[in-house]
C-alpha cells in the first residue's frame, strides 16, 4: 500500500508538474507570437510593398484598409516610414534611400489630406531621384492643384481650438459660390485622373466639400431666412450626390440627426401638451427621423448601424413625452 | 287482406301528407329566398333642427357647484377629531348639499356623484382625495366613466403603488416555486410518478439555477424604489416618509449593486475578448456607481478593481505591442542596394508583372530563403493590379501560412486576407463556412449552441444544469429537421450573402464573379427575394429565358403586394408607375399601371373610412346627431338598400363617399359608391359625434382608444369647427385611418382573464414520452413603463 500511494504520490506530482510546464509554455507561446506579430518593420521594403498595395484602393466608396493593429493604413505607414528615417539615419546621409522614402511618405501623405506636405516630400524625391523623378513631379503637381482646390471656400474649423473659432461669413452667395468653384476645380481633376488613384482622393474632397457646405447652412440656420429649409435641402443634397460613398450611411444619420434635432426643438419651443403643438407638423420631421434612424440601423456589418439603432431608441424615447393621441409611436 | 286493407289505408293518408309535406318545402323555400338586394338613393336623413334647450334647476345648482369649485380657497381643516384631516370649503359644501336637495331627473342620475367627485377634488391633497374617491367607489351605479376614472385615482397612490410592485416581485417568486414543483409532479401523473423523482429533481435544479440570473434589486423592486422616492420627495413632512427613508437607502444599495455587478460582468466578458480598453471603462463605472456607499458591496468593490488593474495592465501590454510595431529595423546591408531597387519600381508606376520579374529574382538570390515571402508579396501585389485577384489572393495566402517568427510579411497577408472590404471574397467563403457549420450546430443542438440558459453560472455548471435538456435537443434534431420547413430556419447565409454582395461591388468583373453570382442567386430565389434573384438572373448570360419571365412576374407581384402597406398617395403613384415602368411586359407590371390609373382617378384629399360594424357598434354616429344616415341602409335587410360593411368614407371637403351592397349582391361583393356633398352643419355633427363616440369608449375600455393620426385629427378639427372651404391637397396631409368595431379590430371575441391565479396546462413532451397536466400559476403581468426600469 505504501508503495502505492508513492508512486500515486509521483504520478500526481508529475501530472501536476506536466500541467504547469505546459500553461507556462503555452503562455510563453502566445506572448512571443504577439510579440512577433507587432514586432518592427524589418527594412525598407516591407513598409513600402504594403502602402503600395493600397495605393490604388478606391477610397471613395469603400473603407480604406487597416494595417496588421487595425489602424489606417496609410497613417501606420507614414509612421513607421518615419521610423525607418530614424533607423536608416546613415543612407539617409548618404542620400542613398532618401527618394524612396520621400516619396512613400508623400503617397501616404496624399491619402492623409496633406497635400502640400506630399507635393514637397515629391518634389524632394524627384530631385534626388532619376526613376522616380517624373511620376514625382506629375504627382507632385496634381498635389499642388488638389492643395489649391481645398484651400478656395470655407474649411470647417476646430470647434474646440484654444484662440475661438473665427465667426461664420454671413454671405451664403458667396460661401455657395466659393465652394461651387472648389468642386468645379476637384472635378476637372476627377475627369483628368479617371484611371489614377487621383480619382478617388478628388472625389473624396467633392464630398467633402458638400459636407462642408451642409455643414455651413446648418450652422446658419437661425440667422438665414428659411435657414432650416436650407440645412435640410443641403443635408439631403449630401445624401442624394453620395450615395455611392462609403460614408452614405454618415450622411443619412447626419440627416436623421438634423431632423431629431429639429423634433426636439420643435418639442422645446412647443411643448406637446400645449394647445400650439401641431402634431401634424410634428409627425412630419419625426417620422422623417424614425424612417432614417430605421434605415441606417438595417445595413449589417457597418458601425453606423449600432449609432442608429441606439439614436433610433433615444428619439423613440424622446416621443414618450408626447401624448399618445396626438403622435402614433 | 289485413295486409292489403293496411297498404291501401296507408296509400290513402300518405297522399295529403306527401302534399302537406310538399307545400312546406315549398314555403320554406320562399321562406329561405331573400329579396335581391336593391340600392336606394335616398341616403341621408334631414338634418334635425338643434332644440332649444333651457338649464333645470339642477343644472343651476350644478353650475354653482362648478363655480364655488373653481374658486375655492386652499382646504381647510376640520376643528374636530382628526384635525389635519382637510375638508372642502363652506361654500362647495353648500352648493353641494342645494344640488343633493333637489330632485334629479332620470337622465342625470350621473350628475351627483360627479357633483361629489368635484367636491373632493377641491380638498387639494391627493391622499385626501384618493380616500374620498375611494368611498365614492362604493355607490351603486357609476357611470362607468367616472368608474374607471376613479380608479385610476385610487390606484394612483405612490406608496400603495410600490408594495403593490413588491408584492408583484414575491408573487412571482411563488409562481415560480409553486410552477417548479406542479409542473414535473403533474407530467409525471401517467407514468404513475415513475419519472417524478428525476424531473422533480431536474425542475428543483433549474428552479436554483434560475438564482443566478436574479439581481439584487428586480424590476419591480426598482419600481419600487422610484415610487418612493417620489412620495418621499412630494411629502417630505409626512410622517411615513422618515421610515420610507431607510427602505430607500437600502435599496438604493441593492440598485447601485445591479448596476455596478452588470458592469462587472461585461467588463470581464471585455478582458475575455481581449479588449482592455472596454473592461477598463466598465469596471471603472462600476466603481463609481459604488462610490456612494463606500461601506457597503465591499466584494464587489474589490471585484472591480482587480478587473481594472488587470484592465490597465492589458491596456498597457497592448500600447506597447502597438508603439513597437511602428518601429522600424534598418535594412541588412547585403539587401540594401536590391531592396531599394525593388521599392523605387514598386512605387514608380504600374506593376508589370513581367518587367518585375527580373528584379525580384535578383533579390531572391542575393536574399535567400529569408526574403521569399516578400518576393511572394510583391508578386501578389503584381497580380492584383494586372486583375488576377484570385491568383493575388492564393499567393498572399502562401505567404499568410508562414510563421510569424520567420517573417514579418506574413502578418501583412494575413491583414490583408482577412479584412471583409480587401479580401470579399475571402470574406465569402469563410462566412459560408461559418454558416454550415453554424446551420449543422443549430440543427443538431437548436438554441442551446448560443448559450446556455444561465449565463451567470460558470460554463460547465451551466451545461451540467442544461444537460439533459440539451441531450434530449439533439435526440429530436431529426424530427425538428422534418418539421423545419413549417417552422422555419434562422437565416444563417445573411453575412455571407453580404460579402459575396461586397465582392460584386468591388470587383465586378471578378475572376469569382459567376460563382458567387449563382450562389447568390440559389439564396436569394431560396427566400424568395424575387427582385434580388432577378438582377443575379441578369449577370448570368445563359440564364433561362422563360424562367426570368416567371422572374419578372413574381418580382412584379411582390411588389405590388407590398403596395398596400403604403399609405401616401404620391409614394403609391410613383412606387406604381415604377413597377409598371420597370415590367413592362409583365402581368405584375400591367396591374401596376391599371392600379395606379384607378388610384389616380378615385384619389382625394382624406380617405377616412367608417365602417359599417363601427356604425353598429356606435350608433350615435350613424345617427341624426351623426351622419343621418337613413335607418334603412342599417337594418340588415337587403330588400331595402343597405350600407356596405366597408361603410362610409370622408373624402375631405364637404365629401362623402357612402358604399352600399351593390343591386342583386350581397356584403361580400365590390360596393356601389354614392357620392354626397353634404352641408357644412352636417360634417360638424360627424366630426363630433366621431370625436365624442372614439373619446367615451376610450374613457370605458383601454382597447377601444385609437391609434394617433395626426392627419385624421386636423381634418376632424377643421370640420368641427367648419372650416372646409380651404381643402389640403397635399398627400402628406392625407390620411387613410379606418374607424373599425372591436369586433373588426379583435377577431370574434377578445380573451378574457380567467379568474384562476393559475392556468390548467395539458402537455405532452416528446423528450421524455410524458403525458401530464399540471396547474401553471400565472406571474403578474409587466407594467407598460416597465421597461424604463431596466
Amino acid at each position: 500500500m505504501g508503495l502505492l500511494n508513492r508512486i500515486l504520490n509521483i504520478a500526481l506530482i508529475t501530472f501536476g508538474l506536466l500541467v504547469i510546464a505546459t500553461s507556462l509554455g503555452c503562455q510563453t507561446f502566445s506572448s512571443r507570437q504577439a510579440e512577433a506579430l507587432y514586432g518592427p518593420t524589418q527594412g525598407i521594403l516591407e513598409t513600402v510593398s504594403v502602402l503600395r498595395r493600397h495605393v490604388p484602393d478606391d477610397t471613395y466608396r469603400f473603407p480604406p484598409a487597416g494595417d496588421f493593429g487595425g489602424r489606417n493604413v496609410y497613417r501606420a505607414s507614414l509612421l513607421r516610414l518615419e521610423n525607418l528615417e530614424r533607423a536608416e539615419a546613415a543612407a539617409l546621409r548618404s542620400g542613398y534611400m532618401a527618394a524612396v522614402l520621400h516619396f512613400a511618405k508623400a503617397r501616404a501623405l496624399e491619402r492623409l489630406r496633406a497635400f502640400d506636405l506630399a507635393a514637397q516630400q515629391y518634389r524632394e524625391s524627384a530631385r534626388l531621384s532619376d526613376e522616380l523623378w517624373q511620376p514625382a513631379l506629375e504627382s507632385a503637381e496634381t498635389c499642388d492643384r488638389l492643395d489649391q482646390a481645398i484651400r478656395v471656400g470655407l474649411e470647417l474649423a476646430d470647434p474646440i481650438a484654444e484662440g475661438g473659432v473665427a465667426p461664420l461669413p454671413l454671405d451664403p452667395v458667396r460661401v455657395r459660390a466659393d465652394l461651387d468653384e472648389r468642386v468645379t476645380q476637384l472635378s476637372l481633376l476627377e475627369r483628368e485622373f479617371e484611371t489614377s488613384h487621383y480619382r478617388w482622393i478628388a472625389q473624396e474632397e467633392i464630398e467633402r466639400a458638400d459636407v462642408i457646405r451642409a455643414q455651413y447652412f446648418v450652422a446658419m440656420r437661425f440667422i438665414l431666412p428659411e435657414g432650416s429649409l436650407l440645412a435640410l435641402q443641403q443635408l439631403q443634397r449630401v445624401a442624394t450626390r453620395h450615395g455611392r460613398s462609403k460614408n452614405r450611411l454618415r450622411h443619412l444619420l447626419r440627416l436623421g440627426d438634423f431632423y431629431s434635432t429639429l423634433a426636439s426643438e420643435y418639442l422645446l419651443a412647443l411643448p406637446p401638451e400645449s394647445l400650439d403643438f401641431d402634431p401634424t407638423r410634428f409627425s412630419e420631421i419625426a417620422d422623417a427621423a424614425i424612417q432614417l434612424y430605421e434605415l441606417v440601423s438595417s445595413h449589417d456589418g457597418r458601425p453606423e448601424k449600432i449609432e442608429a439603432a441606439r439614436k433610433l431608441e433615444a428619439f423613440l424615447a424622446l416621443t414618450l413625452n408626447v401624448d399618445a393621441d396626438r403622435f402614433d409611436r | 287482406m289485413p295486409t292489403d286493407l293496411i297498404v291501401s289505408q296507408t296509400r290513402v293518408r300518405s297522399c295529403p301528407l306527401r302534399i302537406g309535406l310538399l307545400g312546406l318545402l315549398v314555403l320554406q323555400a320562399i321562406g329561405c329566398i331573400k329579396a335581391p338586394a336593391i340600392v336606394v338613393e335616398d341616403l341621408l336623413d334631414p338634418l334635425t333642427l338643434p332644440q332649444a334647450w333651457l338649464p333645470s334647476r339642477t343644472d343651476l345648482a350644478a353650475a354653482d357647484l362648478a363655480q364655488a369649485a373653481l374658486i375655492s380657497d386652499a382646504p381647510r381643516f376640520d376643528g374636530g377629531a382628526d384635525a389635519s384631516s382637510p375638508a372642502a370649503s363652506q361654500n362647495v359644501e353648500f352648493a353641494l348639499e342645494r344640488l343633493r336637495a333637489l330632485h334629479r331627473p332620470k337622465n342625470q342620475k350621473d350628475l351627483l356623484p360627479l357633483a361629489i367627485d368635484l367636491r373632493n377634488a377641491t380638498l387639494d391633497d391627493p391622499t385626501a382625495y384618493r380616500a374620498a374617491s375611494r368611498a365614492l367607489l362604493k355607490k351603486r351605479g357609476l357611470d362607468p366613466r367616472l368608474r374607471a376614472r376613479l380608479d385610476r385615482t385610487v390606484r394612483d397612490d405612490p406608496l400603495r403603488l410600490a408594495g403593490r410592485r413588491q408584492f408583484d416581485g414575491w408573487h412571482r417568486l411563488w409562481a415560480r416555486t409553486f410552477n417548479a414543483v406542479a409542473e414535473p409532479l403533474g407530467s409525471s401523473a401517467i407514468t404513475g410518478f415513475v419519472l417524478a423523482p428525476y424531473q422533480l429533481g431536474n425542475s428543483l435544479l433549474h428552479y436554483f439555477a434560475e438564482f443566478s440570473n436574479s439581481e439584487p434589486l428586480s424590476v419591480t423592486g426598482r419600481q419600487a424604489l422610484a415610487l418612493r422616492e417620489e412620495f418621499a420627495a412630494r411629502q417630505p413632512h409626512a410622517e411615513v416618509t422618515a421610515k420610507l427613508e431607510t427602505i430607500i437607502d437600502r435599496d438604493r444599495i441593492k440598485l447601485e449593486k445591479t448596476l455596478a455587478r452588470r458592469r462587472v460582468r461585461a467588463a470581464k466578458n471585455a478582458l475575455e475578448a481581449n479588449s482592455p480598453e472596454l473592461a477598463l471603462y466598465q469596471a471603472t463605472a462600476a466603481l463609481q456607481t459604488l462610490a456612494n456607499h463606500p461601506n457597503s458591496n465591499g466584494r464587489l468593490r474589490r471585484r472591480a478593481n482587480r478587473l481594472a488593474e488587470k484592465a490597465n495592465r492589458g491596456r498597457e501590454e497592448q500600447g506597447r505591442l502597438d508603439a513597437g510595431s511602428l518601429e522600424a529595423l534598418p535594412t541588412p546591408p547585403d539587401r540594401f542596394e536590391a531592396e531599394l531597387r525593388l521599392a523605387t519600381l514598386l512605387l514608380a508606376d504600374r506593376i508589370d508583372p513581367r518587367e518585375i520579374a527580373t528584379p525580384l529574382s535578383n533579390y531572391r538570390s542575393i536574399g535567400g530563403q529569408a526574403v521569399a515571402t516578400r518576393v511572394d508579396f510583391v508578386e501578389a501585389i503584381a497580380l492584383h493590379e494586372a486583375a488576377f485577384e484570385a491568383g493575388a489572393r492564393r499567393q498572399l495566402g502562401r505567404v499568410a501560412a508562414k510563421s510569424l517568427f520567420t517573417d514579418s510579411m506574413s502578418r501583412h497577408a494575413r491583414a490583408i486576407l482577412e479584412d471583409d472590404w480587401q479580401n470579399p471574397y475571402g470574406a465569402f467563403e469563410r462566412l459560408r463556412r461559418k454558416a454550415a457549420r453554424d446551420k449543422l450546430a443549430w440543427r443538431l443542438a437548436g438554441e442551446w449552441v448560443n448559450r446556455p440558459r444561465y449565463p451567470n453560472l460558470p460554463a460547465p455548471i451551466a451545461y451540467l444544469v442544461d444537460a439533459p435538456t440539451i441531450a434530449i435537443t439533439i435526440v429530436l434534431a431529426p424530427i425538428r429537421a422534418l418539421a423545419s420547413p413549417w417552422t422555419g430556419t434562422p437565416d444563417f447565409d445573411r453575412t455571407a450573402a453580404q460579402a459575396g454582395y461586397r465582392y460584386l461591388l468591388r470587383f465586378p468583373q471578378g475572376e469569382e464573379m459567376r460563382p458567387v453570382v449563382d450562389w447568390l442567386y440559389e439564396y436569394e430565389s431560396g427566400r424568395e427575394r424575387w427582385g434580388r434573384a432577378l438582377r443575379m438572373a441578369d449577370w448570368i448570360p445563359e440564364f433561362d429565358e422563360e424562367k426570368r419571365l416567371e422572374l419578372v412576374e413574381k418580382t412584379a407581384a411582390e411588389r405590388l403586394a407590398r403596395i398596400d402597406q403604403v399609405d401616401r398617395r404620391d409614394t403609391r403613384a410613383s412606387t406604381l408607375r415604377g413597377i409598371a415602368q420597370e415590367f413592362p411586359d409583365s402581368d405584375g407590371g400591367q396591374l401596376a399601371g391599371l392600379q395606379a390609373r384607378s388610384d389616380r382617378e378615385e384619389a382625394s384629399p382624406q380617405h377616412i373610412r367608417i365602417t359599417r360594424d363601427f356604425l353598429f357598434e356606435n350608433p350615435s354616429v350613424a345617427g341624426p346627431e351623426g351622419i343621418g344616415l337613413n335607418a334603412k341602409l342599417l337594418n340588415k335587410k337587403l330588400s331595402d338598400g343597405e350600407l356596405h360593411p366597408d361603410g362610409v368614407i370622408l373624402r375631405g371637403g364637404l365629401v362623402l363617399e357612402i358604399l352600399l351592397v351593390a343591386e342583386g349582391a350581397d356584403d361580400d361583393a365590390r360596393a356601389t359608391s354614392r357620392i354626397r356633398k353634404v352641408s357644412k352643419e352636417r360634417l360638424m355633427r360627424i366630426a363630433v359625434s366621431l370625436d365624442e363616440a372614439v373619446r367615451r369608449n376610450s374613457m370605458i375600455d383601454v382597447d377601444a382608444r385609437q391609434r394617433a393620426d395626426a392627419s385624421r385629427d386636423l381634418y376632424l378639427e377643421r370640420a368641427g369647427l367648419g372650416l372646409t372651404e380651404e381643402v389640403d391637397a397635399r398627400p402628406a396631409a392625407e390620411s387613410t385611418f379606418v374607424y373599425q368595431s372591436l369586433r373588426e379590430r379583435y377577431g370574434m371575441v377578445r380573451g378574457r382573464e380567467s379568474v384562476l391565479p393559475f392556468d390548467l396546462v395539458f402537455r405532452g413532451n416528446m423528450g421524455d414520452f410524458s403525458l401530464g397536466a399540471f396547474p401553471r400559476w400565472r406571474t403578474p403581468k409587466e407594467t407598460p413603463d416597465s421597461f424604463l426600469y431596466r
